[in-house]
Parts: C-alpha cells; sequence; structure tokens
C-alpha cells in the first residue's frame, strides 16, 4: 500500500535556526499519527510543511504520490484533498456559519451552491452545530468555532486531515467537544495527522506516535510501544513529566 | 439685500452645473476606488519592479498641490499626443489624486489582516483571485469604509478645481455669473448652499451605512448573550 504522505530529509531552517532535520515519515491511509514533543520542537512547522504553508529548504514531501513542490496544479489538488485545522480556527469572520462552510466547497471544488448547503448541513450537523447555521463566527464559544472549522475542512471530503494543535487555545471545559469529534473521525477511518499536547487523548486515538524534539523526529512508534517501552531517553524524560 | 430674481434667472444654469459636479465627483470617485484597490493589493505584492514606482506615484502625489496635478494632465498629456478634453483631464486627475490616497487606505486595511485569513484560504485550495474577492477584500472594505468616506468628501470638494479648465460645474458657474452679474454674495452663496447640500447627502449617507454596519455587529453580541443565558 503506497504512503498518502510521504516525507524524506525535510529539512528547514529560519535563517540561522534550524527547526527540522532530516525527518522521514510515511502516514498510510487510516493511521491516526499524532506529533507530539515539547513547545518549539518544530511539530507545527512539519504538519504546516505538507501542504506548504511552510516551504522548506531540502528533502521532499509527496501527499497522494504527488511531489508537493512538483507543480502549481500538484499542489491544488493536495490542498483540495486534505483539510487543514488551525490552532486559531481561521474562520472568515464576514460569513455566517454556512457560508464558510459552503465558500470552498463553491468556489474551489465548483459544486453546485444547492449541493454545497446541503453537505454543509450535514457536517454541521454530525459536529453538533445544527442549531448554528446562521451565526457568525463572533458569536460562538471557541469549542463551537473549532468545530465549525473542522466541519470546513470536512466539507472538502479530504482524504487526509491535518490538525495543528486543534485544542491549544481553548478554555479546558469546550476541549472535550472538540476531541470527541477527532474520535469520531479516527473511529470512521480517516486519516489524520495532529499536533497536540492531549496525551490522554493520544492514547486513545492515535495509532502512532512520533516525538519531535529540537527539529528531530527522535521516535516514532506504534501507540502502545511509545507509552510502555519507548526508546530514546529523552521520550523517557518527556513522559516522565508530562504522564 | 438677496436678489431673489437674480437667483431664479440663473437657477438652470446653476442646476446643470450641480449636474456636471455631481458627474465629475462620481466618476472621479468610482475610478479612483478602483486604482486605489488595485494599487494597494500591488504595493503588497513584494515585487521591488512594482513597489518602487507606486511609492514614487504615491510621493509625488501627494507632496504637490492638486492644481499643478491638474494642469500637468492637461496640458502635459497632450505634449505627449494624447489630446483631452478639459472635462477628461479633470477626470483623469482626480482619479489619480484620490486613487493614490485610497491605495494607502486600502493598504493599511489589508496589513490589519490576520495571516491566518490566507492561510486558512490556501489549505482550502481557494485561488489568489477568490481568496481576495472572497475573503480578504470583504474584510478590508467593512474595515476601511469611514476613511474611504471621508476621502470622497475631499473630492467632492476638490472638484471645484475643475473651474480652471473651463468645466462648466459649480464653481465655474458661479465665477462667470459673478463676473457677468456683479451680484458676488448670490453668485458665490448659492454654490455654498449647493455644497451643502451635496454634502449633507453625502454625510447622511454615509450614517446610513456605516450604522447598518454597526447594528449588524450589534444584532450579533446581543444574540450572544442571549444565547449564552439560555444555555
Amino acid at each position: 500500500m503506497d504512503p498518502i504522505v510521504k516525507i524524506r530529509d525535510l529539512d528547514k531552517s529560519f535563517g540561522k535556526l534550524h527547526v527540522l532535520k532530516k525527518i522521514n515519515l510515511d502516514v498510510f491511509p487510516g493511521d491516526v499519527l499524532v506529533l507530539c514533543g515539547p513547545s518549539g520542537a518544530g511539530k507545527s512547522t512539519l504538519i504546516r510543511c505538507i501542504t506548504m504553508l511552510e516551504n522548506f529548504q531540502s528533502g521532499f514531501i509527496e501527499v497522494f504520490n504527488k511531489n508537493v513542490k512538483g507543480s502549481k496544479e500538484n499542489l491544488k489538488y493536495i490542498r483540495k484533498n486534505s483539510g487543514m485545522v488551525f490552532q486559531h480556527f481561521n474562520l472568515f469572520p464576514h460569513l455566517t456559519v454556512m457560508q464558510n462552510v459552503t465558500l470552498a466547497q463553491i468556489h474551489s471544488k465548483n459544486m453546485a451552491k444547492q449541493e454545497a448547503i446541503e453537505n454543509a448541513k450535514m457536517q454541521l450537523d454530525q459536529v453538533g452545530l445544527s442549531s448554528k447555521y446562521d451565526a457568525y463566527p463572533d458569536q460562538l464559544s471557541g469549542g463551537q468555532k473549532q468545530r465549525v472549522a473542522i466541519a470546513r475542512a470536512l466539507a472538502m471530503n479530504p482524504k487526509i486531515m491535518l490538525f495543528d494543535e486543534p485544542t491549544s487555545a481553548l478554555d479546558p471545559e469546550m476541549i472535550k467537544e472538540v476531541l470527541d469529534v477527532m474520535i469520531r473521525l479516527a473511529k470512521e477511518g480517516m486519516t489524520m495527522i495532529i499536533v497536540t499536547h492531549e496525551m490522554g487523548f493520544a492514547r486513545e486515538v492515535a495509532n502512532k506516535i512520533g516525538f519531535l524534539d529540537k527539529g528531530e523526529l527522535l521516535e516514532l512508534s506504534s501507540s502502545q510501544e511509545f507509552f510502555t517501552n519507548p526508546k530514546s531517553a529523552r521520550t523517557k524524560d518527556f513522559l516522565s513529566k508530562i504522564l | 439685500m438677496l436678489d431673489f430674481r437674480l437667483i431664479g434667472q440663473y437657477l438652470p444654469d446653476f442646476l446643470s452645473a450641480l449636474w456636471m459636479t455631481v458627474q465629475i465627483s462620481l466618476l472621479s470617485g468610482i475610478i479612483s476606488l478602483i486604482l486605489g484597490t488595485v494599487l494597494g493589493i500591488l504595493s503588497l505584492l513584494e515585487y521591488k519592479v512594482i513597489n518602487v514606482p507606486i511609492k514614487l506615484f504615491n510621493g509625488f502625489i501627494r507632496s504637490s498641490p492638486l492644481l499643478v496635478q491638474l494642469y500637468l494632465v492637461h496640458y502635459g498629456l497632450p505634449a505627449l499626443g494624447i489630446l483631452l478634453v478639459a472635462f477628461q483631464s479633470a477626470i483623469i486627475a482626480f482619479s489619480l489624486n484620490t486613487g493614490s490616497y485610497i491605495s494607502e487606505i486600502v493598504r493599511g486595511g489589508l496589513n490589519s489582516i490576520d495571516k491566518g485569513q490566507y492561510e486558512a484560504s490556501k489549505a482550502l485550495g481557494l485561488s489568489w483571485n477568490k481568496t481576495m474577492l472572497k475573503v480578504i477584500l470583504p474584510q478590508v472594505f467593512k474595515r476601511i469604509l469611514p476613511p474611504l468616506i471621508s476621502q470622497f468628501s475631499y473630492l467632492i470638494k476638490d472638484t471645484s478645481l475643475a473651474a480652471v479648465l473651463a468645466i462648466p460645474e459649480i464653481t465655474y458657474m458661479a465665477r462667470s455669473i459673478s463676473s457677468t452679474t456683479y451680484k458676488p454674495i448670490e453668485s458665490y452663496g448659492v454654490p455654498m448652499i449647493m455644497y451643502f447640500i451635496i454634502y449633507i447627502i453625502f454625510s447622511v449617507a454615509s450614517k446610513i451605512i456605516l450604522n447598518a454596519q454597526k447594528r449588524t455587529v450589534k444584532e450579533n453580541s446581543g444574540n450572544l448573550m442571549g444565547k449564552k443565558r439560555a444555555v
């Protein structure tokens, strides 16, 4: 089986700061990969490189067997078929919830408006926001905003979902409602890469866990192995502090 | 005392002059809005080939009197082989001038948009054009509406400079009536009132637009509180 995401010798620097060092990673269909590690380890940068929200200097990334740096068409295809959820939601504040979810379906996937609305309703109902179609983002709580953002990404019918610290900007009591949506997605077989500090959640849904520190992928193993028998000393140290 | 008979006699001339002022203002307003938006967007793209000329253009427009710009367009362009009637010269000069100021307003507005908006659009596969049209510019115009409105109110008054090119707008008409009738108070008083009326109409319209915007914001937050209480 071909991997959905294939990363080889990925290297990236911000000026003198070396943020990603020779990263190698495969994500297969159905994988739920959690990337964890201390702040500044390069987790967010790594996930943002996958759809070229962040450029990189050397190595290569293939998504759906297409090189992200190959051509404009490749990148467009990759972006249309992968969903991204951000820490700060990045909803469109001038549009209603419904318009947020339909915009890209209509203007990126060229879907008919009525079809897009039907699909949006389905996605919003699934994340428990059937009463918020006409609300504007600033009328929603953080947890609701993030669920809209997830619905917006899912409405594009992606083959993979990327989550960049989806709960880090949320109040503690809103974290669960977002994680529950992600757990359901994982159970439905969605391929996911998730950057998060929620280790309890990672243990529950991830089949693979990657641990990054100072730009290096120090550990990449199955969830069970990661928690019970970590290889690197740095991972052991990290786990002992957070568990 | 005021000579109302004189005012009555010249009223048709004043009204046609008023119509000319409105035409110049509207046309220049629309063109400058398009020009300013395009320049504002271009100046954000980090290409030196584009940025340096735009900066120079804005510098010249801001540093020189509009009157000089008007003369330069009207007498300079024909010297380069571009023949213009006075009306066209006025439209070009006013559009370039106001367009330059609007480009700075638009640039400021674009700068105030969070980069997450661009990232979300990219991640959703939206093209650059669609991102601008559907995501960025609607937010920008909402934010820059107040400075835009004040820029347009300057434009309306500036159109009086078209009088130096013998365009029969309000100010030109006032001067010519004054010089034939020797009644300066009536001749210039009527234009004052006309500019005042334009100003009132324009500012009432602006207030309605701005209030409509505020009301949607208020309704939004009102809803939020209502719903929070219900929960």
